[in-house]
């Protein structure tokens, strides 16, 4: 199967409690594609920042190479398209869906595996160290959004801020919640960057 | 104007307007200099297209038909107050209006476009952007604010279209958190 589905949850500003999950779909652009993936439909849906982010993260990221086997997607399908299924004309901050974005072209290229994840974080670049997924306040909120998905065939992994606010863990303040999503073979893996995040989804799909 | 010329009533209205004349400029001033400033630091700032007429009126309350609203979506969690990622539009809804927010130095430049069937029905008058508080209960309820209520007034043009400078303030960031747009009653 060569597409590929990234859920990326968005809350209301006013009212973090209400929001959705925005469902990203990254799948081969077919004939007359350039050689790049195809982002121009993730900037009209109001993500351009979130893209910039994706990319620039991906270029300094300390990541295992890509696949070169035949049977890779991005060898014989050319480059993706991204796009978002149901996109919203009110999405008006889009960094926290970097993570997201740039995992979905990680696994295209089956430089991370998987078929289908969460998740949600801002990425800080600094060439000096790895890419930082920044904390998010938020994160309950977004984590019962997840609840909805009900329950899964296929551990499902959910990769978020390994903080909700600067020197408070995710894992004991959403002790709950967490557990109860694991009830639902949805399994949240805060992480702290980029490079964690991809080793989380490799030993949850391979392990 | 010669004196020889005028007849003697013409003269005798000429001396009366004169007489008031001089009497007017030995009345002391109502107050003082000092007390006028006063007076206007503790006024809400003008609106850049604000009349001294619609000042004066709207001091004591604007009549404020909200119309719809902007529930803004985040994927992110950032500053506590954010505004809108650069150069992304808000829109309404119910799709009637756009509003885009730009931030330059210690202000905000907030426009706004009426879209569609909207552009015709509101061109040329006045739209306001409050922030959604109690006083809101449905669309389409006729309130009275408070001026301080309002964020800001813009006048629509011909188009449908209009801006406004307003001081980047915590208050103005939160309204824009999940604003109302609403006709001010002329």
């Amino acid at each position: 199967m060569s597409r590929k589905t990234v859920l990326i949850p968005a809350v209301e500003l006013a009212e973090p409690e209400h929001g959705e999950l925005l469902e990203l779909l990254i799948e081969p652009a077919g004939l007359g594609a350039g050689a790049e993936p195809q982002l121009e439909l993730l900037y009209a849906h109001g993500l351009g920042v979130a893209v910039a982010a994706a990319q620039a993260a991906l270029s300094t990221a300390r990541l295992p190479p890509p696949a070169r086997s035949l049977i890779s997607p991005a060898t014989w399908l050319g480059p993706p398209v991204l796009y978002l299924a149901n996109p919203r004309a009110n999405l008006s901050n889009a960094a926290g869906a970097a993570l997201g974005i740039a995992l979905g072209l990680l696994l295209y290229a089956q430089r991370c595996p998987g078929q289908r994840l969460l998740a949600t974080g801002a990425l800080t670049i600094s060439v000096a160290s790895p890419v930082k997924i920044g904390p998010d306040r938020w994160l309950a909120d977004k984590l019962k959004l997840a609840l909805a998905l009900g329950s899964q065939e296929q551990p499902l992994p959910f990769l978020v801020p390994a903080q909700v606010t600067p020197g408070v863990p995710t894992q004991t303040r959403c002790a709950v919640l967490i557990a109860a999503l694991a009830r639902l073979n949805i399994h949240v893996v805060p992480v702290n960057s980029l490079e964690e995040a991809v080793a989380a989804c490799r030993r949850l799909v391979d392990g | 104007m010669n004196k020889q010329d005028l007849s003697r009533d013409e003269q005798l209205a000429l001396w009366k307007l004169v007489l008031q004349r001089l009497e007017l400029m030995s009345v002391p001033a109502p107050l003082s200099q000092e007390a006028a400033r006063e007076i206007l630091a503790s006024w809400l700032p003008r609106w850049g297209h604000e009349t001294l007429g619609e000042r004066i009126r709207w001091a004591e309350g604007v009549g404020f038909e909200p119309l719809t609203e902007i529930v803004r979506l985040a994927a992110d969690s950032g500053p506590e107050l954010p505004l809108p990622d650069p150069g992304r539009p808000l829109e309404t809804v119910d799709g009637c209006f756009r509003l885009t927010v730009t931030a330059e130095a210690d202000q905000l430049l907030l426009q706004v476009e009426a879209l569609g069937f909207a552009m015709d029905e509101f061109a040329n008058r006045h739209i306001g952007i409050a922030r959604r508080g109690e006083w809101y209960t449905s669309a389409a309820t006729p309130v009275t604010l408070a001026a301080e209520a309002l964020v800001a007034i813009i006048a629509l043009n011909a188009d449908g279209e209009g801006e406004c400078w307003i001081a980047d303030r915590p208050e103005v960031r939160a309204a824009l958190l999940r604003p109302v747009i609403g006709l001010v009653k002329d």
